[in-house]
């Protein structure tokens, strides 16, 4: 069952402000394999390692064909949003604030083999408490009337998972990213785009992030992770990029205006090791026969088309 | 070497875009052969009502400028004066042959016809259609004229952006039909 609603009211063509709301709620229903279940006692640690079937086999020798049946429950879920505009004031063309709450539907089961046998593990309970916190800016501005525009935008994330107290996932991270465009109109048609933009994401349950190529040897304290529910040697991860270049557009002036024609150089810096599209090899295993490269600037030229339909 | 031909390549592809996109499209732009008055009326139509009104002050500023760089002398008309007559005379033709008559003075009169028409919310963006139909004939002859058609599309960011964004973000477009008439027209009349 789903129920919602939005509400928004403006105010001559200066000031805009809007709230909605959305709630799920997916009642128990014995029977129904796709109702929500949950498998009774399974470690939140056994759940992310795979090792749920392998756990409660070690527990109960012998018994594999005893494993736990599921227990019927219901499931609910929820998002609300608000957002506030405003503009048409001097060289502020419009702003909008926008920040939203939500509570993530639980995830229904997933397959684990044991033994060459398949188990079903269904996973509502520990699933069912992930929350997100988003907010937003995106303020556009007309700097010189048919010459200049300038556009700033900012995202702020806050994500957290209530189940999970033990490892990093995307499901509990922080991040801040801003960004800066702006471009000149030489002629109608032809512009000069220049853009920068930094970020921030921050993983609070613990490393994610593969600064260096020998990422084990700089681990928190110098020390792996014996757990083994950490990847990398960083909790945090921060990115530059800028890029400039020429732009086509056949419509005329305007930072949203298409189709484009783009002739762009861009370049990143990241705290990341090889944050980009690639096919390095990255394990650090002794036997790797390939070795590692340490790399964190990363530089684009790009000819590039886009359009909207 | 083979990267150093690369970049080299890359260079050129470079240059050759950012020339051609400044390079002019095509010859010089026609003039008018001697200075030529022209009375110019710009209107905006809706396809939800009859009212017939102005358009954004820039968009008649612009075609102005066109104009005056054709050696024309352009007189803005007042839409108000016209929106009763339009209201029942739609078609750009009966439109310049009514102008016609109201301008005898002149030796061009030139009409601009426009009609936003909103289309539908495409990817998160308001997509808008501009109708344009433009009309060049000199003020006793208007059967003689030369005119053009188009439609441009338009896509819009807000929910309160309306008819006068959307003509707004359509004036480049409409600047461009312009030169075209001109280029076709100013070199028969």
């Amino acid at each position: 069952m789903t129920a919602g609603g939005t509400f928004r009211v403006s105010v001559a063509k200066h000031f805009e402000a809007g709230v909605g709301g959305m709630y799920l709620y997916e009642p128990s229903v014995a029977g129904n394999v796709n109702a929500p279940y949950y498998t009774p006692d399974v470690a939140y640690e056994d759940y992310l390692r795979g090792e749920v079937v392998e756990s409660w086999v070690e527990e109960n020798p012998l018994r594999e064909d005893y494993f736990p049946d599921p227990i019927g429950t219901s499931a609910a879920s929820f998002k609300g949003i608000g957002y506030i505009g405003f503009g048409g004031l001097g060289p502020l063309r419009w702003n909008s604030l926008y920040a939203n709450i939500l509570r993530l539907h639980p995830e229904t089961r997933y397959t684990e083999t044991y033994d060459g046998q398949d188990y079903t593990v269904y996973t509502k309970g520990l699933t069912d408490a992930r929350y997100q916190f988003n907010l937003g800016n995106e303020m556009q501005l007309q700097l010189v009337p048919r010459r200049l525009d300038a556009t700033w935008g900012l995202v702020y994330g806050k994500y957290w998972d209530m189940d999970n107290e033990i490892a990093p996932t995307d499901h509990d991270r922080v991040f801040l990213s801003v960004v800066l465009r702006m471009q000149v109109y030489l002629t109608q048609t032809l512009h000069f785009l220049a853009e920068g933009s930094a970020a921030r994401e921050h993983s609070p349950e613990g490393n994610t992030y593969r600064q260096h190529a020998d990422s084990i040897f700089e681990n928190t304290a110098g020390q792996p992770d014996t757990e083994g529910l950490e990847y990398g040697d960083a909790d945090t991860r921060y990115t530059y990029q800028g890029k400039f270049g020429f732009v086509l557009n056949p419509l005329g002036p305007g930072m949203f205006v298409r189709p484009s024609l783009r002739l762009i150089y861009g370049f990143q810096y990241s705290s990341q090791n090889n944050a980009f599209g690639n096919n390095f090899v990255e394990t650090v295993d002794q036997f790797n026969d390939f070795g590692n490269v340490e790399r964190h600037w990363h530089h684009v030229l790009a000819l590039e088309t886009e359009v909207w339909f | 070497m083979v990267l150093a031909r690369k970049w080299m390549i890359v260079g050129a592809l470079f240059a050759g875009v950012v020339l051609s996109s400044c390079a002019a499209k095509h010859g010089e732009a026609v003039l008018a052969p001697s200075p030529m008055s022209v009375a110019v009326l710009v209107v905006a139509d809706y396809p939800d009502r009859a009212e017939v009104t102005g358009v954004p002050a820039a968009i008649g500023e612009a075609l102005q400028a066109e104009l005056v760089a054709r050696n024309l002398h352009p007189e803005l008309l007042a839409p108000a004066d016209y929106t009763e007559e339009f209201a029942s005379l739609r078609t750009p033709l009966h439109r310049l042959k009514h102008l016609s008559e109201q301008n005898r003075g002149s030796d061009l009169v030139l009409l601009v016809q426009t009609e936003p028409r909103y289309f539908s919310l495409l990817s998160g963006r308001y997509r808008w259609t501009v109708e344009v139909d433009l009309a060049l004939a000199p003020a006793n002859d208007p059967a003689n004229a030369v005119m053009r058609h188009t439609k441009v599309p338009v896509f819009l960011e807000f929910h309160h952006e309306k008819e006068e964004e959307a003509l707004t973000a359509a004036g480049p477009m409409i600047e461009r039909q312009l030169r075209r008439l001109l280029d076709e027209g100013l070199g028969g009349f």
